[in-house]
């Protein structure tokens, strides 16, 4: 019966067209009368959706906050009816302006969101470039966690002290391949004291009921409590032990002070803050500390007394297994800084180039695994981009001058801390004299094909090209973050209302410009969820709302580096390294 | 179980089966934006009633059984505007779904094992249409193929791994 249904070659191809978005409706009901009459059939239908989704899924593990996520942890955190209406109003532009098939065009499964908080998390740490770049690892770790945040989880959901038992409650596990049989039991998210987690791949977060997080990423062997599984040691309920990996780990509660990480040759203590801790299979550590201090021991033994360093923000140590001495690391360190990229490459696809520095020192080369959305090439001196934000604050939509929006945008860039000032600005808005798409010089058929467009977290990307800008993709639906870093002036009730004045090509829309004479214009929805009403969502609205508009940069470059960076890393590489340049080897290969 | 731990189980639970709620949506409106969509009423409808599930039940049972009314309800309100499976079909997928597998960590062992066993430029070719979501049509225009070529490709690939899977499902008593 298997082999009759894997054979059956017309099933197979109409399926395969369901999942790539090709099926036209006469195929749509093929497919429906073939397996209307074939129970089997059914079950190999929905096999392949399910290995089609997972797969889709599976590829874009490290940014594991889908759209129904997000919309979830909000309804969750504020249990507000008007909440969960949200996704039922929005418009399904995409699939209806594709009427020759059924499906959407791409292959892609859920779009699968990163959301803001590489921009929120270096603004709000004030980690400088150079830094940044060191600590990427950490910081795409911690986007991660971040997006698992209920609001005020920490402080408000504390659990409540009562009789159980657990330490820890599992409560987020993302892929994750589990090894030495410690996966946890389905449908318990208990973690008890000297429970292991041990994983080859994947990332999980547990949260202490001390209040501290952690996010662990694989491969990876951890325990709750001060030691490896099976070793004695005296109970520790706010504490961790790293055998390897790497993990980040918030400690913002008042019980989550002096939460430590262990690891096979040192152990670190939090005194109120974000940390970062690397053990290799040696157990060499490297600790990074991202806000707050916290104390790095290697304790007492008969080779030595006890060796303490306090690190604050931005500093970095890390220990040897042959040396007691615990070595401070700077930021400008470059094996450090190199060890921590090469981990980023195992997460991002390692496809970036390394010699190449961005315009503005935003946008990250390593994301959308290193290809140039507009050229679909990898990343090369020459190629431009451009970025985008909407305001943290509002303006009123009465003035008919662009000069007047756009001077709001500019001084609105000009204070970003961001550093966003340095070049210049345009508000993406029409008034009935000038149109958004020629203001903001992404006209196509006057500018051209154009460049791709990407959030000031330097990883999020918006659209791939003009053309991309103003079609039906949802990504531009996300332009969820402002000149700040954070978060754009979007309340829970307005979604993110932003004058635009302009219709979804970026025309001025008729009697709904902005400062037009009827008192009244449109506007789009920024931060919004799943749907393409990023520039005309709402006409009719009064000009005296104050909302946020949204601002485009003029077009920036990617130039080689000036300076050569030094190459070699102290570290034996992980298997995962040796994967990466497997896929460089293959894409290059494509290439040819 | 107080405030925090239910949140922590459902965020848990969700997050472990979205993926396979994903696929099965998928297959009742075949179309990723209303996909998406479901997706999220769905999770939110779970959350509500999320007192009335039993722990010690399949949570993936009563999640697509959830899902499926959902999706029905979405068809039924949207019949008229676009092409659809028939009611008929999508009744009979209810049938066939009613005790879905509860194996999620189980299947993405499998298949995080069938995709390293396969051949590089296999695996090139789904991180290309699944990493960065490139079309069949895109692939073939980098790797100077045809549309229909990189089609069959993926073809092939999908029905190689859905037996990869099987084959390690049924050895752990999965399938």
């Amino acid at each position: 019966m298997t082999t009759d249904r894997t054979n059956n070659d017309r099933f197979a191809r109409l399926a395969s067209a369901i999942l790539e978005g090709e099926a036209t409706p006469a195929e749509l009901a093929e497919l429906d009368a073939l397996l209307l009459a074939d129970a089997s059939m059914r079950d190999e239908y929905l096999d392949l959706c399910r290995l089609h989704s997972e797969l889709g899924f599976a590829a874009k593990s490290s940014r594991a906050a889908s759209a129904a996520m997000d919309a979830l942890e909000t309804a969750m955190g504020s249990d507000e009816t008007e909440t969960s209406e949200a996704p039922r109003q929005k418009g399904t532009k995409a699939s209806g302006k594709k009427k020759e098939v059924v499906g959407s065009s791409s292959p892609r499964p859920a779009p699968v969101t990163l959301q803001p908080t590489i921009g929120n998390f270096l603004t709000r740490h004030n980690v400088s470039v150079g830094m940044a770049a060191g600590l990427l690892f950490v910081v795409v770790v911690l986007t991660w966690a971040a997006v698992t945040y209920l609001p005020g989880m920490a402080s408000k959901d504390e659990p409540a002290d009562g009789d159980s038992n657990y330490v820890a409650l599992l409560s987020r596990r993302d892929r994750v391949v589990w090894l030495d049989g410690t996966r946890p039991e389905a449908n318990r998210s208990e973690v008890v004291h000297g429970q292991r987690l041990a994983f080859e791949s994947g990332m999980v977060e547990i949260r202490y009921r001390t209040g501290a997080t952690v996010v662990i990423e694989g491969p990876a062997d951890f325990t709750v409590g001060k030691k490896a599984e099976g070793t004695e040691a005296q109970r520790e309920d706010n504490a961790g032990f790293l055998k390897h990996g790497s993990l980040v780990a918030r400690c913002d509660t008042r019980k989550s002070k002096g939460f430590a990480i262990h690891t096979p040759n040192a152990y670190v203590v939090d005194q109120g803050t974000e940390f970062g801790v690397d053990v290799d299979k040696r157990g060499a550590a490297e600790v990074v500390v991202l806000s707050g201090e916290v104390d790095l021991v290697r304790e007492a033994s008969e080779a030595g007394p006890e060796e303490r360093m306090r690190l604050t923000k931005n500093q970095a140590a890390s220990v040897e297994p042959e040396s007691r001495a615990i070595k401070r690391r700077s930021t400008a360190d470059v094996q450090l800084a190199s060890a921590m990229r090469s981990r980023l490459k195992t997460i991002d696809g390692g496809s970036a180039k390394a010699d190449l520095v961005t315009q503005l020192g935003i946008l990250d080369l390593r994301f959308n695994r290193g290809i140039n959305p507009a050229t679909r090439r990898r990343w090369k001196a020459g190629d431009t981009y451009r970025l985008i934000f909407a305001t943290s604050t509002g303006i009123d939509a009465t003035s008919a001058d662009i000069a007047d929006y756009n001077a709001f945008i500019q001084n609105a860039a000009n204070t970003s801390p961001l550093g966003l000032g340095s070049v210049k600005w345009k508000a993406l808005v029409s008034t009935e004299a000038v149109d958004a798409r020629d203001n903001t010089s992404t006209n196509v058929t006057v500018n051209g094909a154009g460049e791709s467009f990407w959030l000031v977290d330097g990883s999020s990307l918006v659209a791939d090209n003009y053309a991309d800008l103003y079609g039906s993709d949802t990504r531009a639906s996300k332009i969820n973050i402002s000149e700040t870093g954070g978060a754009t002036l979007a309340t829970p009730n307005n979604w993110g209302h932003t004058w635009t004045g302009s219709d979804e090509t970026g025309v001025e829309k008729a009697n709904d410009a902005l400062g037009a004479g009827d008192g009244t214009s449109v506007v789009g929805l920024c931060n919004f969820k799943t749907h393409d009403h990023w520039i005309d969502r709402f006409g009719g609205t009064a000009q005296t709302n104050k909302y946020s508009l949204y601002g485009v940069s003029e077009v920036l470059k990617v130039t080689e580096r000036t300076t050569p960076e030094p190459s070699g890393e102290t570290r034996g590489k992980a298997p995962q390294d040796k994967k990466s340049e497997v896929r460089r080897s293959r894409s290059e290969k494509d290439k040819e | 179980m107080d405030e925090y731990e239910r949140k922590s189980l459902f965020r848990e639970l969700t997050t472990r089966h979205q993926s396979q709620l994903y696929g099965y949506l998928y297959a009742l409106v075949h179309n990723h934006d209303d996909t998406e969509d479901l997706l999220q009423s769905t999770s939110l409808v779970l959350w509500r009633k999320f007192d009335q599930f039993d722990r010690d039940t399949s949570f993936i049972s009563w999640a697509t059984r959830t899902a499926y009314f959902e999706a029905c309800n979405f068809l039924r309100t949207r019949r008229t505007k676009q092409v659809s499976f028939s009611e008929e079909l999508l009744d009979a997928f209810a049938e066939h779904y009613e005790t879905p597998r509860d194996d999620s960590d189980e299947y993405h062992e499998a298949l995080a094992g069938c995709v390293r066993s396969m051949p590089d430029d296999d695996r090139t070719l789904i991180d290309q249409a699944y990493g960065e979501g490139q079309s069949a049509g895109e692939i073939g225009e980098q790797l100077d193929r045809s549309r229909q070529s990189v089609s069959n490709s993926l073809r092939r690939i999908r029905q190689t791994l859905l037996h990869c899977i099987r084959r390690k499902l049924a050895k752990e008593g999965r399938s």
